[in-house]
């Protein structure tokens, strides 16, 4: 089941000779300097990804999952190598890829409504609109009711789901997403995958989704990317071969169960001989 | 994902006038020692309490007081207001502006040691003997914590909130306005609070020298005259006022930055 990197499997072939994947990373390699010492965060990083993909990519922490997302988002620059969205060289921040980073970046001084209501005032929209825009995406993530709430009020996943509408709202051709639900609970981020789920369903847009959490990567992603680190870089390329529409039912295949073995055998041999976390007994599911 | 509210704050009512009147105590001490002292061993120098009040309400009836503060306060809000604009235009530059901090930065650290009113001569030279000296060197000296607050503040903008701005695609002054000055109001109104006690010392000092209006004169016709309680009556006067404007600080900071309601100043 696991293939090398970038070797596009038999139904993408066709696709790829009529239209160009949209997004294309080509030996994308990122240093950073810092008091002398250099850091290889990211070495010949190369994948396309088709529109509409939704691509989880899985790596253990500090192997520049974050780095890669940031470059292809334009925040920050590859060293070498070059990233295309739809042919054209990616070289700024733009709408047309919407960030949610690691960090939390609601601004406390905004309501929640206020918040997701920005980037519309930000693009020239009239207030009126902007504010009837807001409420629909967060009635999209399930937010209603909590329009005039501040971010401070709300809880861990709320907060996400409000960060999410923000993204939203930028129209974006893809969603790019740096574990939005890693400092969650383990059963609000079971009903936040659900729910992305369905809003990536709806709105077909294209996802790359960060994550360190293997059944997260598999449940959600068409296809999940492992990386490895020092120095980060791509260790497997694989489809997920999991019958849509997913939901709490896809929780229970075995198959589910099987990528997550053969992930973990994966990032443990990359790992090397290191004591064994309780992950794998704890995450597989019953 | 459940509603989330949040208790309001369940102190029993006792314990909070326990506090206020705790931290009254200081003040109370300082009074009742001043009192004793007067009473005690007091001379014509050592008004006590009560004497000082007459003062201030006689000082208050015959309207000199209120003359004299007008003035005062007027000068003084003057150069606070300029120091506020100039401080916070040049912390923000020196925040996000490696050329401004490069530039500032040496220029504000060796400035702020020597003492200002050592310039207050030079400033009658440069400015004449009315308000304008008065007021350059209240702004001169609001100016340090004005800027180092809006740095400091502005500093504390994260980088990604600054992508995020960069994602939305806003302008910079969209982003100045949006982002950045919300982020940095917190350490701004610090300096403000830090800046609102310099200025009422610097413009009653600047009007002790050579002035024939304000609270400083006030003080130097008393003194003149040999009335003890009449320079003591303008300081009650202006501790008043100190402790007036640091409340309406912190008052205007529990409005302006409501976000960070745990925040104590
Ligand atoms: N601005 C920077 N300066 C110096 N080193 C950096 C910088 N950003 C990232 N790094 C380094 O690059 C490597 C990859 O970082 P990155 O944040 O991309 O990891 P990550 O996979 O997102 O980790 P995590 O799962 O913990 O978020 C790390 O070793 C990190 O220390
Ligand atoms: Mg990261």
């Amino acid at each position: 089941m696991l293939s090398s990197n970038a070797a596009p499997s038999g139904a993408t072939t066709m696709e790829a000779i009529t239209d160009q994947p949209q997004l294309r990373l080509t030996g994308v390699r990122k240093t950073f300097h810092r008091d002398r010492k250099t850091v290889e965060a990211l070495r010949d990083v190369s994948f396309e990804v088709p529109r509409g993909q939704f691509l989880s990519a899985l790596g253990p922490s500090g192997c520049g999952k974050s780095t890669m997302l940031h470059i292809i988002g334009g925040f920050e620059t590859a060293t070498s190598g070059s990233v295309h969205l739809d042919g054209k060289p990616v070289t700024a921040p733009g709408r047309d890829r919407g960030m949610m980073f690691q960090q939390a970046t609601l601004f406390p001084w905004k309501t929640v409504q206020a918040n997701v209501a920005w980037p519309l005032l930000v693009d020239g929209w009239k207030r009126k609109h902007a504010r009837e825009r807001a409420r629909e995406l967060l009635a999209t993530v399930g937010l209603s009711g909590f329009e005039h709430s501040y971010p401070a009020e709300l809880s861990g996943g709320m907060r996400q789901r409000a960060a999410l509408a923000r993204t939203l709202g930028l129209a974006p051709d893809i969603l790019l997403m740096d574990e939005p639900f890693g400092a969650l609970d383990a059963q609000t981020r079971e009903l936040m995958q659900e729910e992305l789920t369905r809003i990536w369903q709806e709105s077909q847009l294209t996802v790359i989704f960060i994550t360190h959490d293997i059944n997260e990567a598999v449940f959600l992603g068409d296809r999940v990317l492992v990386m490895g680190a020092r120095p980060g870089r791509i260790i497997a390329d694989v489809e997920i071969e999991l019958d849509r529409p997913r939901g709490a039912h896809t929780k229970r295949d075995p198959k589910l169960v099987e990528y997550h073995n053969e992930f973990w055998d994966l990032i443990r041999q990359e790992a090397g001989p290191q004591p064994s976390g309780s992950r794998d007994a704890g995450e597989t599911p019953s | 994902m459940a509603n989330v509210t949040f208790p309001r704050a369940l102190a029993p009512r006792n314990l909070l006038t326990g506090a206020a009147l705790r931290r009254l105590l200081g003040v109370a001490a300082l009074l009742g020692g001043w009192e004793l002292v007067a009473r005690l061993g007091g001379t014509r120098l050592t008004p006590t309490l009560d004497e000082i009040a007459i003062r201030v309400l006689y000082d208050i009836e015959t309207g000199t007081l209120l003359f004299h503060a007008q003035r005062t306060l007027l000068l003084a809000f003057s150069g606070l207001a300029i120091a506020v604009v100039v401080g916070c235009a040049v912390g923000l530059l020196m925040a996000r502006s490696r050329w401004a901090e490069a530039a500032l930065q040496p220029l504000l650290g060796a400035t702020y040691p020597i003492p200002r009113l050592a310039l207050y001569p030079v400033l009658i030279l440069l400015f004449g003997l009315g308000a304008a000296p008065k007021i350059v060197l209240v702004s001169l000296e609001c100016l340090y914590p004005m800027a180092l607050g809006a740095y400091v503040g502005a500093r504390s903008v994260t980088t990604t909130q600054l992508w995020l701005a960069r994602n939305v695609g806003a302008s910079w002054s969209r982003t100045l306005r949006d982002v950045i000055v919300p982020a940095a109001l917190p350490s701004m109104l610090t300096g403000l609070r830090a800046a609102a006690p310099v200025m009422l010392i610097v413009i009653v000092v600047t009007e002790m020298i050579g002035e024939n209006r304000g609270l400083g004169y006030m003080i130097m016709l008393a003194r003149a005259n040999f009335e003890p309680d009449g320079v003591l009556a303008v300081v009650a006067v202006l501790a008043v006022l100190g402790f007036a404007f640091d409340r309406a600080v912190v008052l205007l900071s529990r409005v302006l930055v409501f976000w960070e309601r745990d925040v104590r100043l």
